[in-house]
């Protein structure tokens, strides 16, 4: 175990460093790769929100969609329909994702194991029905088209470049906000919750309490994750909210290390690069991408990060 | 430089022989003479995986046979023509991703395609973004109504076109039906169908009497519920947009309830021929309306594409995505010819007004809100014929309708076309 | 509206619930057993329909019933080999890693599919026998396939509770859908049970599949499009529990139908609420095993 002031130090510097890179990273890359990038970190925050609840509290929740897709949806029909400042529309969606989620979260709270994912699915299909059917708010399976980067304050974020800029910075700040969330002694009961959640019980600590804040913690990133997608994509559409999008976080988390922090982000990484070369590459792409996934799993279940360490580790102890 | 050209080569899918003379381009020709002879680019955007592979997988086939004509024939001003065909995966954010990357890494100098509104129109704001011409092959009247562009055109049928002839051939051919019934898929699509199929009745001044308005949702396992509904409401007449796998599970459904005998006319305003070749002698008889249907014109462009795309993939270009892709190579092509360059607000003005035929007939381009008019659109009423291992329009029942009657008047798009 | 007219939906609504049950079954039981929670259940549904178009056209003179019988073999094969060489590896997983790995085998499964038989609607004909209808008072149909749909549904529930119940293997499986450790306690070879409980699974879904054929388009990816109602069934019913399947079963076919037929602008969303409802209620289910 490193010594309590290095491990403080180690993420500061990492912080600003990869901001630092991240940021001057549009100056030598083509505009594609700026797009690229940018869709890397709004799905890396949504599968690191996510994996609060996968990795960190143990929850298996297939209903993260609702927060990302609901956030994103009222992000878009705020800014179209309403001539808040961008700013305003921003912090109100990911308030409702955030309501929306304490609100879910009460009523799934007392479930277990695939009980919970599947009623966090159920609910998320709610929303997704009422995005579907609410043609003359939502546009239907059509969608709300031609959604504009308005200025973020003072700031112009419109352009790929500009946006680019605008998401990283939302990014790192959350990302900085959710570790320290994890590194506090709330993440500290939630990880001990996730390991024995009766033993927890036993120290007189109120279980679904921590849960239901883990919840509401996940559910509000998403949110985040949602109000910057809609107007990267400038279109939103049922699909943000359709269970089959609420598997894309976990399978991130699960192939970067759902152990980890910073798993999530690996597996982001990773997940985006494949899929993008492997659909580009082949008709039968779904084949390829399914017996990599099968291999990934069956060789390194401890996903990417858990994969590294285990050899860090391995490394320090000397061969056995 | 040289290492950046080599990774988005990785990316590049080239299909056809295109490959090869880009790849000797590349690398083995000075840079001056590679100019003249570098291939014009068209991005596809089209569904090859999930459960609407039936329709994408059919249009990427009917591109590539249109390529594989053109560059026969010396490709498009001495120059081949290359195509760089994606799957969009039926989701508008797997469209987006990848209409970037047709435009940014591979280049293209044109995007077509799509088999959902949803994904086409997702891909409208990225046509002006990017200034380039987005040719859509799904049926939205939005293309040229609401959403219009100068940059985006639709040259198919749109879905108030196929119910409005839906509609007048009904009123033709069924007149002593007024208890009309809808069963429609629960999507934008659905509902707008059915609301221009009461709307042609309308225009037709049939007296109609809406017994039964039903919608079910995409995928539906059960259409049992549906259909005891319909024969519960005594419908005479039954209009439906249901396609691909949902007419045909409606269809095997429906008949045992003898749904067919019981209902006089039931019409189809989407009928992709696949659904036809896929029933095969479970067929029933109904009155369809596809944007292509491989048996009515005998012409020479008609009869190559079907040719070819037996010989090259052993089966008949059912889905009419794929008689749609092909069209829109071909008119592509024409424009730059006609325009002389591929700078794209010269095709833009080449597009608008271009007279062309192609296997689906001839067709126009309106210039005000880049909507493609059919000479005609046909209907008929299948029945089993002895020379097909399926069942095909009754040639006695051809119904045609002038495009030029059933496009939507320029005052009622809603498109107000911006400059380019 | 009319009694009969109530009684013939609700007939109609038992011939979808019992194609419903064919499929959950098999996932109820290898979710309780094996802990597996298999998201390629509806794939091997759909693989059961296509071997049953390609049994029934390749094979001369081939009867629907001898194709949907090696097609179900089929489908146990392979079964077999996915619960052998890629599930065994991580049976003391989390439930979200084997999710990840089954969704895998759709992705593998679809597009072979799609290599081998082609991106074009295909279509099993209703058996000669059974293509008619009855004819209720009312003039209203009565499919004869529906009523065999729903005789084979019975057939199997009551097949598969002789053999949990009555049998030394069924009540081993009971045993250890309750309590794993009491397996090997027992002494019994678990992997081998494992395999047995896993084909047997597939092996109904594969039926189901080949029942469905005449019903469906048979086409890539139509199990994604029902392994969701069919979680929804195992989980409303209790996992493990085939009485639960067999109960939820009906309430989802029977509350579609009604459904559909009184509220239709809330089709989509009518097995969520269900869900919703039950799961409220009874957080693990109507028929907890334990």
């Amino acid at each position: 175990m490193p010594s309590k002031p290095q491990t403080l130090q180690n993420p500061i510097i990492w912080f600003l460093v990869s901001l630092v890179i991240l940021w001057a990273a549009p100056l030598f890359l083509p505009t594609f790769y700026v797009y690229l990038i940018t869709e890397i970190l709004i799905v890396s925050l949504f599968a690191v929100s996510t994996n609060v609840l996968l990795g960190f509290t143990g929850l298996l929740s297939f209903g993260q969609v609702a927060f990302f897709g609901s956030s994103a949806y009222a992000v878009s029909l705020l800014i179209k329909g309403t001539s808040l400042p961008f700013a305003a529309s921003f912090f109100i969606s990911v308030g409702l994702s955030a309501l929306a989620a304490l609100i879910i979260g009460l009523f799934c709270m007392r479930l277990r194991a695939f009980y919970f994912a599947i009623l966090t699915l159920a609910f998320s299909q709610i929303f997704f029905v009422v995005a579907y059917k609410w043609t003359s708010l939502t546009g239907g399976d059509d969608g709300i088209v031609g959604i504009p980067k308005k200025p973020f304050f003072l700031f112009d974020i419109n352009g790929p470049d500009a946006y680019y800029h605008f998401v990283l910075l939302v990014v790192m700040v959350s990302l900085a906000l959710l570790y320290l969330i994890i590194r506090s002694p709330l993440g500290e009961v939630l990880q001990a919750i996730r390991d024995n959640s009766e033993r927890t019980e036993f120290l007189g600590l109120q279980v679904r309490n921590y849960r239901l804040a883990s919840f509401v913690i996940a559910g509000t990133f998403g949110g985040v994750a949602g109000a910057l997608f809609a107007p990267f994509q400038g279109i939103v559409t049922p699909e943000l909210l359709h269970w089959s999008h609420s598997a894309e976080p976990l399978m991130i988390s699960l192939l970067g290390g759902m152990y980890f922090f910073f798993g999530p982000i690996a597996g982001a990484v990773i997940f985006v690069f494949i899929k993008e070369w492997i659909t580009g590459f082949t008709e039968y792409w779904m084949f390829w991408y399914g017996l990599l996934l099968m291999l990934l799993i069956m060789y390194l279940p401890g996903g990417i990060m858990g994969f590294i360490s285990e050899h860090i580790r391995r490394g320090k102890d000397g061969p056995k | 430089m040289a290492k950046k050209k080599i990774t988005r080569r990785a990316f590049v899918k080239v299909v056809g022989s295109g490959a090869l003379v880009a790849g000797a381009a590349t690398f083995g020709v000075p840079t001056l003479l590679r100019a003249s002879s570098k291939p014009i680019k068209f991005g596809q955007l089209n569904t090859t995986s999930g459960i609407m592979a039936s329709q994408g997988v059919p249009g990427m086939r009917g591109a590539q046979i249109a390529q594989e004509i053109i560059n026969q024939a010396g490709g498009i001003m001495g120059r081949k023509l290359e195509l760089v065909q994606e799957d969009d995966q039926v989701k508008p954010s797997v469209g987006v991703r990848k209409f970037r990357k047709l435009v940014l890494e591979d280049k293209v100098d044109f995007v077509f395609g799509t088999n959902s509104s949803g994904v086409g129109l997702a891909c409208v704001p990225l046509a002006n973004e990017f200034k380039k011409i987005f040719i859509s092959t799904s049926m939205s009247d939005k293309y040229t109504g609401s959403n219009c562009s100068p940059y985006v055109f639709r040259i198919g049928e749109s879905t108030s076109m196929a119910s409005k002839a839906s509609a007048y051939c009904m009123v033709a051919n069924e007149p002593g039906i007024k208890k009309w019934a809808g069963i429609n898929p629960d999507y934008v699509f659905g509902h707008e169908s059915w609301d221009f199929f009461k709307k042609g009745m309308k225009e037709k001044k049939h007296p109609v009497e809406i017994v039964k308005e039903s919608y079910s949702p995409f995928g539906s396992q059960d259409y049992k519920p549906y259909i005891t509904a319909l024969l519960e409401s005594k419908a005479e007449g039954v209009f439906t947009s249901l396609w691909t796998g949902d007419l045909i599970n409606f269809i095997k459904q429906a008949k045992p309830f003898g749904f067919f005998d019981k209902v006089k006319a039931f019409v189809n305003n989407t009928t992709s021929f696949a659904t036809a070749i896929g029933l095969g002698d479970q067929m029933v008889p109904f009155w369809g309306e596809a944007r292509y249907y491989p048996f009515y014109r005998d012409t020479e462009i008609n009869r190559k594409y079907i040719s070819m795309y037996r010989k090259k993939f052993d089966g008949y270009p059912g889905a009419d995505v794929g008689a749609e892709c092909f069209a829109t190579v071909m008119a592509l092509k024409l424009a730059i010819e006609k325009a002389g360059t591929t700078d794209t607000p010269k095709v833009i003005a080449a597009l608008e007004g271009l007279e062309f035929e192609v296997p689906e007939g001839k067709k126009w381009i309106r210039p005000e809100d880049h909507s493609g008019i059919d000479e005609v659109v046909l209907l008929g009423k299948f029945h089993r014929d002895s020379k097909y291992p399926f069942w095909v329009y009754d040639p006695k029942t051809y119904f045609t309708v002038p495009g030029k009657e059933i496009a939507m008047p320029l005052d009622q798009t809603g498109c107000k076309m911006a400059k380019p | 509206m009319e009694l009969s007219y109530l009684i013939y939906q609700l007939i109609i609504g038992l011939s979808y619930s019992m194609l419903l049950f064919l499929i959950s079954s098999g996932l109820t039981i290898i979710f309780g057993l094996l802990n597996i929670p298999n998201f390629a259940h509806g794939t091997l549904y759909m693989l059961g329909a296509y071997f049953t178009y390609f049994f029934l056209h390749s094979l001369p003179g081939a009867s629907f019933v001898v194709a949907i019988i090696l097609a179900v073999i089929a489908v146990g094969v392979i079964g077999a080999f996915l619960e052998y060489v890629p599930l065994r590896k991580i049976y003391e997983r989390s439930h979200a890693l084997q999710l990840l790995m089954t969704f895998s085998f759709i992705l593998m499964l679809d597009d072979a599919t799609k290599y081998f038989a082609g991106t074009d609607f295909l279509s099993i004909a209703t058996p000669k026998l059974m293509a008619g209808s009855f004819t209720l008072p009312g003039d209203r149909e009565m499919p004869v396939y529906s009523l065999f749909i729903i005789l084979c549904g019975l057939v199997v529930a009551y097949l598969l509770w002789l053999g949990l119940y009555k049998t030394r293997l069924g009540k081993l499986v009971q045993a250890g859908t309750a309590n794993k450790e009491m397996l090997s306690a027992l002494g019994i070879n678990v992997p081998r049970l494992f395999t047995l409980v896993f084909v047997l699974g597939a092996v109904l879904a594969g039926l189901a599949g080949g029942l469905a054929g005449p019903l469906k388009a048979v086409s890539v990816g139509m199990g994604e499009t029902i392994i969701i109602t069919i979680f929804a069934i195992v989980i409303v019913g209790g996992v493990g529990s085939l009485k639960g399947a067999f109960i939820a079963s009906i309430l989802v076919g029977e509350l579609n139908t009604f459904g559909v037929v009184f509220f239709p602008s809330f089709a989509m969303a009518f097995t969520y609420i269900l869900v919703i409802l039950v799961l409220l209620t009874k957080p693990e289910g109507l028929f907890r095993i334990k």
